[in-house]
């Protein structure tokens, strides 16, 4: 089972390597570590906005026919508006920025799905061998 | 309401090269973890000990509570020489360990069996707190077994020079790898204190520590071994080996940076305004600095930048304990020493008298520990209910240090930080000579600041700011965090050619009780922990033990 510390690092990880920008990653691992707690499948959800953004300008128009509820939501919750019957693209993860949750048993995911884990590694840079001789650590 | 001066504003306190000159003092996570341990007498059971005599095997040391037990499952293997690593990117140690939330079972002992030796490629679960692993430390191992079967005891002098028989490389907790998060333990007021749960794994690595070397020297030598005296036992700690892995942690908790260094600005902002000190404080404060004197002489460290730095402390320790004669007609003595100490020593210096004054003052002092931790997740939301102009404002009030530097020169971006794909362990990179920049993380504030604050062009709502500007979420999060916590930003440019991770590694371990640092690169360290610390047939409420006996 993976912890909430690492389920809200493969979030944010994830999200960042779809191309959203690091103040947005943490948004969405808030909002994934929110779902998983409330009973819900949170990187499914994250994992369709990713797919979504995947490769796409940011910021993402909230004008879209079916906007990016991760887009939707942190701005309606910095307007400290809630949601109302908006269709958008990751509906759980938009509740969990500016709606509401019904609370389920927490249910915590043995590991992260391989696309989320795919959209994570992209963050990471491949080690030289100068890097590894003076990094240490 | 305690009497305190004002605290020292956080342009003085912040900078790297303070941070990098902070000591341990008594709201150190490990004294105030012995302090609860002897105050509410924690019990230590006799360990349950499975090592053969060739020193393999696994060993259960089990501590008792108030209201939970906590065991240290300690591994010994044997490791080839070729093998022994201190660097994260080694797989095989002569030790592993975990802390378990209660008293194992055989089943957990299995379990934590075929996990734990195997640290990062294996998983513990949340029944564990935390995942650890150290090196001998060959030399002196050899020579303690040695001398203890030969029924000697080891040279002081010798093992002085080193401080310890094994060192730890990592001591995770929090969440990783399957091991317990913080928030499912930090109601319990044991473990509400940061690092607690890392504090006590080490503890117990000691005390396993000292057992299996005279375990060792037991088999070797037979009915001639003795076991280690006791003094030279307790001026034994533990080594740890520690890297970059840690160095960003100050940057991505601005709140519980700021939790602990207020707590240790107000400590001195209080005691600076003592008055009326009788003689025996005088007495018990001399004696205090006479050991750190002490410890600063035994302190070796090879590094071009620590040498100096060590000679210039013994130095001014020295010439701080001539000026204690002159403290004794002063209204606020200890104000009066540390202005001083402000006009007339290095940060060093400086900071190791902020941490000396600290110590006839339990009553001051040590509750402010408790200060030490915060709920982050509490300050996480951004307030986007204002203007950009008063954005602009705070970033004026808070961030001038940022806006002052170009960083359009090479030598402001020299570096960038990123993790590595190999052992996603955070490392630093030269922007201009490596490839990976465009994968920063979100370490460079100074820049991002001032970048945010040159695209600032137009009064608007923050949220609308936000939507449209989302690259500078991040920053804008920290900024409001600076206006209700004044000590959660490291002043100083991270990215810049000179900056040396070390400052940011001494000013954590510091906070955790750490002595001996010894910087064997601009970014990895050798430290001492629980260094004349008590052993727990030992422990006293007396908290006075942090520099040892000897004066000099």
């Amino acid at each position: 089972m993976l912890t909430q510390s690492e389920v809200f690092a493969f979030a944010k990880k994830a999200t960042r390597g779809a191309g959203f920008t690091w103040g947005m990653a943490e948004e969405a691992a808030v909002a994934t570590l929110k779902l998983y707690i409330a009973g819900y499948d949170g990187f499914s959800d994250l994992a369709l906005i990713l797919v979504n953004a995947d490769k796409k300008n940011q910021p993402l128009e909230i004008t879209d026919t079916i906007p990016c509820g991760l887009t939707l939501g942190t701005y309606l919750a910095d307007l400290g508006k809630k949601a109302g019957g908006d269709k958008v693209i990751g509906n759980y993860i938009f509740q969990a920025l500016c709606g509401t949750l019904h609370k389920n048993k927490t249910n915590f995911p043995d590991d992260a799905p391989q696309i989320i884990k795919d959209f994570a590694h992209r963050t990471y840079v491949p080690d030289s061998e100068e890097s590894r001789l003076r990094g240490a650590g | 309401m305690i009497p305190q001066v004002e605290r020292r504003p956080p342009d003085t306190v912040m900078r790297l090269s303070r941070l990098g000159s902070f000591h341990q003092s008594r709201i150190s996570f490990m004294r105030v973890l012995l302090r609860r341990l002897a105050s509410e007498k924690w019990c230590f059971d006799a360990p349950k000990w499975s090592i053969n005599e060739k020193g393999f095997g696994h060993a259960v040391y089990t501590v008792h509570g108030p209201e939970r037990s906590y065991s240290l499952v300690a591994f010994a293997h044997d490791l080839p020489a070729n093998l022994r690593s201190d660097r994260v990117i080694a797989e095989a140690w002569d030790c592993t360990f975990t802390l378990h939330d209660g008293i194992p079972t055989e089943l957990d002992i299995d379990r934590l069996q075929e996990n734990v030796p195997l640290q990062e490629s294996g998983r513990v679960s949340n029944s564990e707190l935390t995942l650890s692993r150290a090196n001998r430390s060959v030399r002196l191992w050899d020579y303690v077994v040695e001398s203890l079967a030969n029924g000697n005891q080891p040279d002081i002098e010798k093992l002085n020079d080193v401080g310890y028989l094994m060192r730890t490389t990592a001591v995770y907790g929090s969440g990783k790898f399957g091991a317990a998060d913080r928030c499912d333990i930090s109601n319990r007021d044991e473990l509400r204190n940061p690092f607690q749960v890392e504090m006590l794994t080490v503890y117990l690595i000691r005390c396993f520590v000292m057992d299996l070397v005279e375990h060792m020297a037991q088999v070797k030598g037979g009915d001639t071994a003795v076991k280690l005296d006791a003094d030279i036992r307790r001026s034994m700690g533990i080594g740890n080996s520690t890297g970059l892995g840690m160095a960003p942690f100050l940057v991505h908790h601005p709140t519980l940076l700021n939790a602990w260094i207020m707590a240790r600005e107000t400590a001195l902002a209080r005691v600076r305004a003592v008055t009326n000190v009788p003689l025996q404080i005088f007495n018990q404060m001399e004696v205090h600095l006479k050991r750190a004197l002490q410890n600063a002489l035994n302190w070796n460290s090879q590094h071009d930048i620590q040498k100096p730095k060590i000679k210039k402390l013994c130095e001014e320790l020295a010439t701080t304990l001539v000026k204690f004669n002159d403290l004794h007609s002063e209204v606020y003595p200890w104000d009066a020493l540390y202005c001083w100490a402000e006009k007339n020593t290095c940060e060093d210096t400086q900071e190791q008298i902020v941490s000396a004054i600290f110590e006839p003052y339990p009553e001051l002092v040590d509750n402010l520990a408790d200060c030490m931790y915060i709920d982050e997740t509490e300050h996480f939301k951004i307030d986007a209910s204002g203007t950009t102009n008063q954005l602009k404002v705070q970033i004026e009030e808070n961030y001038a240090w940022a806006l002052k530097t170009d960083y359009a020169t090479d030598k402001e971006q020299a570096r960038f930080w990123y993790v590595s794909e190999a052992k996603l362990e955070p490392r630093l990179g030269e922007r201009y000579k490596e490839d990976g920049a465009d994968l920063e993380q979100p370490l460079a504030i100074a820049r991002d600041v001032s970048s945010l604050y040159s695209n600032l062009k137009v009064d608007q709502h923050l949220a609308e700011y936000l939507l449209a500007n989302p690259e500078h979420r991040h920053i804008i999060r920290r900024i409001q965090l600076s206006n209700k916590f004044p000590y959660s930003e490291v002043r100083d440019n991270l990215l810049n050619s000179k900056m040396l991770p070390i400052d940011m590694l001494r000013c954590k371990l510091s906070f955790f009780g750490a002595t001996k640092f010894d910087p064997r690169s601009d970014r990895w360290v050798r430290i001492c922990l629980f260094k004349n610390a008590p052993f727990p047939h030992e422990l006293t409420d007396a908290d006075n033990w942090s520099y040892g006996t000897s004066l000099c």
